[in-house]
């Protein structure tokens, strides 16, 4: 996000590498020393995080929409395709979690909470591994029973 | 080193987490199962939990536990990771500890249990520090897993 300039220059200032080096960072203005005009320089990696959130923020959209439907479609779920398919209470689930998502990305000014977390969640209704479930030590429940009935 | 819920917008926290090199196969059952998102269905189950261990900012390990099935008094510690960087510095024992009790703590059930696969020495030496010797509950008779409970 764009909040405001962190710094004012003239167009001489260009010259000093430490201008530049903010302005590789954040956006800055730069006045000209002749016309007073102004301009704002924004670095290509806020140009890249702006189209990228609003490509997210444009899914949270659909995906809020979709929601209120019984059978939301896959296709205009697009990424998050994969909730089409959860109960009404996961997808209500889901669409809070996703909006908590959203908001932390929109403040650290970078996708990698929204991202992580529509990766992540993809997996949300696939089986657990045998070994990671407590059903791998079915057969030897009798040995816990005895010790929670003797402890 | 302190416990966190793993939320909406901390996901990406597990990207901190350093995969082993040349792991064995056990150890990158545990890295893909917390790691890759086949922990995710947890997130859906409140009596479940995803924790993320921290140090000092960083994200240091992770952990999952849920209700043990059919096993009304105890949580089961279904996976712990520490990342193979800050192994053998005495935090394994702490992060199982702390799991232990928030396992207890967070499900209210007085038991918890766990396995450990037969090669990793460094956690079973973990868990026969942190358990008595009556609470290690004997071994899964088609894996050769070690039980543990605490208490």
């Amino acid at each position: 996000m764009i909040a405001a300039a962190t710094g004012v220059f003239t167009t001489s200032d260009l010259r000093r590498a430490e201008v530049l080096d903010e302005a590789f960072v954040h956006p800055v203005a730069v006045r000209d020393g002749k016309t007073g005009r102004l301009m704002l320089m924004v670095p290509q990696q806020t140009i890249d995080f702006a189209n990228e959130l609003s490509s997210y923020t444009q899914l949270f959209a659909r995906v809020v929409v979709e929601c209120q439907r019984p059978d939301p479609s896959p296709v205009s779920l697009d990424r998050a395709g994969y909730i089409a398919d959860w109960t009404v209470a996961q997808r209500q689930q889901f669409v809070r979690e996703f909006a908590e998502a959203l908001s932390a990305s929109i403040t650290e000014g970078n996708p990698d909470a929204i991202d992580a977390f529509l990766d992540y969640m993809a997996h949300a209704t696939a089986p657990i591994p045998v070994h990671f479930h407590s059903s791998f030590i079915n057969d030897e429940r009798e040995l816990l029973e005895a010790h929670m009935t003797n402890s | 080193m302190r416990l966190v819920r793993l939320r909406a917008s901390s996901i990406r926290g597990l990207r901190e987490i350093e995969r082993t090199p040349n792991a064995e196969p056990w150890v990158a059952e545990v890295e893909t199962f917390i790691l890759d998102g086949g922990a995710a269905s947890h997130r859906l189950e409140p009596r479940s939990s995803i924790l993320l261990a921290d140090d000092a900012g960083q994200v240091i390990g992770a952990a999952v536990h849920h209700p043990a099935a059919g096993l009304v008094g105890a949580q089961y510690l279904s996976a712990v990771l520490l990342d193979h960087r800050f192994r053998g510095q005495g935090l394994g024992k702490r992060l199982l500890r702390s799991v232990v009790d928030d396992a207890r703590s967070s499900s209210g059930r007085p038991y918890v249990t766990w396995v450990v696969h037969p090669s990793n020495t460094a956690m079973i030496a973990v868990s026969r520090r942190l358990v008595h010797d009556h609470m290690e509950l004997g071994v899964e008779r088609n894996s050769g897993y070690l039980i543990f409970a605490d208490p």
